[in-house]
């Protein structure tokens, strides 16, 4: 691993993302108004419910803001090297694949946890909901298992891309919302319908939202619902990993990923 | 004279479509090596296998002496690549573009080395302009730039004056001279245009079918076609002119009452002059048509 390597791609992801106003919509403002929408919603029906519904929504929005940063971030930002035809011009440097995701990796944990703060934040400010009070280490423990989820969806998407061409590239951005009523990640995994119940545990990120609510509503960590993540998250983004390697080097094959550009 | 990059067997199937076709080749140092060849020769197939972008079914790539598949970063260390069809990052300046470019070639003092090099191509005011607004003719120059960073041995270029106008394209075409000449780089260098592979190549390697049918210095490739075409002007006597090549059997056309042109070989020139002056013929003009590359490519690509 060469760190003057990784820091190139950081680099390039910040004098991007300086220059691009749609990207800072999509990583920055979007998600703040999504959430500050969620805080209004929360504020109409916390006048009919117990305040712990409402913070369990709030909490879910802004863990869900996070993991959906933290994967637009790793497939985006290699959709607009694709899109500008530099990818190749990356690819045929020394960088190795996991210099480049450890980088990517890393834009998105940044970048989320800005949106993470500032959102929390501005939760705290204006809408009287703490969401620090769930404690910096409890939440640092939510926020790396949905990183590595989002890391190794991420992942998946791009070996796709390379894969079968740029024609799925809207997967890069539109992927992970499809998931998200089986993730559970605004209400509790009851509310599904069977069958949809017993998917939603397939999902790793299921256990964190879980997990999050169960905190809010007694106080303490639910070690195996958070076990249960992890150790659902590790082994997907191993799986993911084996994945993109096998998409890649059939792009490499069949000619693909030079084709993209 | 050392080879810097070896090639041998080289083959590449697309499923039941054969792309390469067991090519082996050299690369030796300081030299250009032209590649040619119609649509769907394998030549841009074959640069692709040589950055690692594509994968190859079968053969060898050495470079430098390394195999390239154990050696992938070493040898992708030491080489760079230019097309045409491959741009830099639209959005952020020049100058951040290589910036980003010399870490990952992990390139000690980046800032020295990057301002040495738009200097040297004379683009140092370009540094702060977004990419996206550069000229054709600009970016071709930053391209060059970039894949100058990592001081390669080889660069190969895929076309990289295409779509260039020709004023551009024969500024790129001195600059790649001038490489070649102080900084002894050994270049690999696809294009459809025969004029300048004859003019930057030492030696031309024609592809076809994905297998190499001629490989030769650019002289030695024309000289394979030993015809040329002699066009003569003359006063008069157009029918003594058309006895005399009809009795020789050499094929003319006749152009008008005053020109006539023949596809014969080189060394009978002096001897159809002398024999039409005997016979009283006033030549008023005569043009030697040597063929060029692109003769050559055309009688190989249709034989």
């Amino acid at each position: 691993m060469s760190h003057t390597r990784i820091y190139a791609i950081l680099l390039q992801e910040f004098f991007f993302m300086r220059r691009s106003v749609e990207v800072l919509f999509d990583v920055l403002l979007f998600p703040l108004v999504n959430v500050v929408l969620f805080a209004f919603l929360s504020s109409y029906i916390g006048q009919s419910v117990d305040a712990f519904v409402v913070h369990q929504l709030l909490l879910g929005s802004l863990l869900w803001q996070f993991m959906y940063i933290v994967q637009y971030s790793v497939s985006v930002h290699t959709m607009w090297n694709l899109w500008a035809r530099n990818l190749s011009n990356i690819f045929i440097t020394p960088i190795h694949i996991a210099e480049y995701f450890t980088a990517a990796a890393l834009s998105g944990a940044a970048k989320s946890t800005v949106v993470f703060v500032f959102s929390g934040t501005v939760l705290m400010l204006l809408f009287d909901f703490n969401v620090f009070e769930v404690g910096i280490g409890p939440l640092a423990l939510y926020m790396v298992s949905l990183w590595l989820f989002a890391v190794g969806v991420g992942i998946i998407i791009l070996g796709l891309i390379f894969r079968f061409g740029t024609r799925i590239s809207a997967f890069s951005w539109g992927f992970l919302p499809i998931l998200q009523p089986l993730m559970a990640t605004l209400f509790p995994r009851t509310i599904l319908p069977a069958p949809f119940d017993s998917v939603a545990l397939l999902f790793p990120p299921t256990y964190v939202f879980e997990a999050a609510r169960w905190q809010l509503q007694h106080g303490t960590i639910h070690w195996y619902y958070l076990l249960m993540s992890y150790i659902g998250n590790l082994l997907f983004v191993i799986m993911a990993s084996f994945a993109f390697r096998a998409l890649f080097r059939k792009s490499q094959e069949t000619g693909q990923f030079v084709r993209n550009e | 004279m050392s080879a810097v990059l070896e090639v041998r067997n080289l083959t590449k199937d697309y499923g039941s479509f054969r792309a390469v076709d067991g090519i082996s080749f050299d690369v030796p140092k300081g030299k250009v090596i032209g590649f040619l060849g119609p649509n769907g020769a394998g030549k841009t197939t074959t640069i692709q296998i040589l950055t690692g972008l594509t994968s190859r079914t079968a053969g060898t790539v050495t470079f430098l002496g390394k195999d390239f598949d154990t050696h992938k970063e070493h040898c992708l260390k030491r080489m760079n690549f230019v097309s045409a069809f491959n741009t830099l990052l639209g959005r952020i300046s020049v100058y951040e573009n290589l910036l980003v470019f010399a870490h990952l070639y992990e390139i000690k003092n980046a800032h020295r080395k990057i301002m040495e090099l738009l200097e040297y191509f004379e683009i140092r005011d370009l540094k702060d302009g977004q990419y996206q607004h550069l000229s054709t003719g600009q970016k071709t120059r930053v391209n060059i730039v970039k894949s100058l960073l990592n001081a390669p041995k080889l660069i190969l270029m895929d076309e990289p004056t295409a779509s260039l106008d020709p004023d551009i394209a024969d500024k790129t075409l001195s600059l790649i001279e001038r490489l070649r000449a102080e900084r002894n780089l050994s270049i690999l260098y696809t294009s459809h245009d025969m004029e300048e592979v004859t003019r930057v190549c030492d030696e031309v390697i024609f592809l076809q079918h994905g297998k190499i049918v001629a490989r030769d210095t650019p002289l030695g490739l024309t000289k394979r076609i030993p015809n040329v075409t002699l066009r003569l002007m003359f006063n008069d006597h157009k029918e003594i002119i058309t006895d005399y090549l009809s009795q020789k059997q050499y094929p003319f056309t006749l152009h008008d009452e005053h020109t006539v042109s023949m596809d014969i070989e080189e060394k009978l020139v002096p001897r159809v002059i002398f024999d039409l002056s005997k016979l009283g013929i006033w030549i008023t003009d005569i043009e030697v048509k040597k063929p060029t590359l692109e003769d050559v490519f055309l009688h190989i690509a249709r034989h």
